[in-house]
């Protein structure tokens, strides 16, 4: 992946927080926490799990920055999803970290040399995990859930 | 630790952020980078290491919560504060960052029962901790970089009194 393409990439990170406010904006708090798709999380689930998911994500990238192969945690999402703080109609929170972590996280990507997307992981999942693929991971992953975002709420309409 | 007492120190890491702001309220980006006292970190230092650690802190929290026991090594918050990223003089990202997960944080603390304080990890260096342990750590470290700050920013104006 050359240079160009990979700036691509984080400009789609850079540009989540934004993208997700957007999509939320005015909804009520029923809105926000009715599951019209039947075994898919409410909008604010979604939007708590981008923050919780991304502060893992920021983790393991610094981690796989700064140790030699690092063996990179896995964590179990749908159980963190149930949690109180994370099922909350108030998404004001988690729009807020995701501003303030991507922002953060830019600088990150941006701050890398070449050599350091090489660097590598060790995901006991996924298996061996680059910078490079990581960062492919987390914008995608973003990605997926603007589209889960979209769906549930056309669901209610 | 009574319950008045976790709401305390609830309290005081929900009024962070407020105090940080204006601690940095007008600095300059070259007071904010400063180094006035000899081997300890700029102010924006502190402001992103408190973003960092508490991130990673708040991420443990979940695992204690979600797993039985967790080894939270990988997890370990002191190791990033030299990323280029933490090195950066524009501390607005991480002020919004501890604003809104402190928020978070203290939604999350609010929603324990008993049983859910006295949740377990491995702490690669105290050992067992609870959540309740979790709590209290982190609100003292809060106050420590405060204080850190405010000396930082002291040291930084002592420079700049002319000499003659």
């Amino acid at each position: 992946m050359n240079a160009a393409q990979r700036q691509t990439l984080i400009n789609k990170i850079a540009a989540l927080p934004g993208q997700i406010e957007e999509l939320v904006a005015g909804l009520t708090p029923e809105q926000l926490t009715a599951h019209p798709l039947a075994g898919e999380w409410s909008v604010a689930q979604n939007v708590h799990h981008l923050a919780d998911s991304h502060i893992n994500s920021y983790v393991r990238c610094r981690l796989v920055l700064t140790e030699d192969h690092p063996t990179l945690k896995p964590y179990n999402q749908e159980d963190w999803a149930e949690i109180p703080d994370a099922a909350s109609a108030d998404v004001s929170t988690s729009l807020a970290i995701l501003r303030g972590l991507h922002g953060r996280w830019v600088h990150f990507w941006e701050g890398l040399a070449d050599a350091d997307f090489a660097r590598t992981a060790f995901h006991p999942e996924s298996g061996e995990v680059t910078l490079q693929s990581l960062l492919e991971t987390y914008a995608a992953h973003g990605e997926a859930h603007i589209d889960q975002i979209t769906r549930t709420l056309a669901a209610q309409r | 630790m009574n319950e008045a007492r976790r709401k305390n120190l609830i309290d005081r890491m929900l009024s962070l952020a407020d105090r940080l702001e204006a601690l940095v309220a007008g600095l300059t980006p070259e007071q904010l980078g400063a180094h006035p006292l000899e081997g300890e970190w700029s102010v924006a230092q502190n402001i992103h290491h408190l973003a960092d650690t508490h991130m990673v802190s708040f991420a443990r929290c979940k695992l204690m919560l979600t797993e039985d026991n967790p080894d939270l090594s990988a997890y370990d918050p002191e190791r990033y504060a030299e990323t280029p990223d933490a090195r950066s003089t524009d501390v607005a990202a991480s002020l919004a960052l501890i604003r809104a997960l402190h928020q978070r944080w203290a939604a999350f603390w609010e929603s324990l029962d008993e049983t859910g304080w006295g949740r377990r990890g491995q702490h690669p260096e105290e050992g067992e901790i609870t959540l309740e342990t979790v709590l209290r750590l982190y609100s003292m470290h809060g106050e420590a970089h405060i204080d850190q700050i405010t000396r930082t920013i002291a040291a930084g104006q002592d420079v700049q009194i002319p000499s003659n």
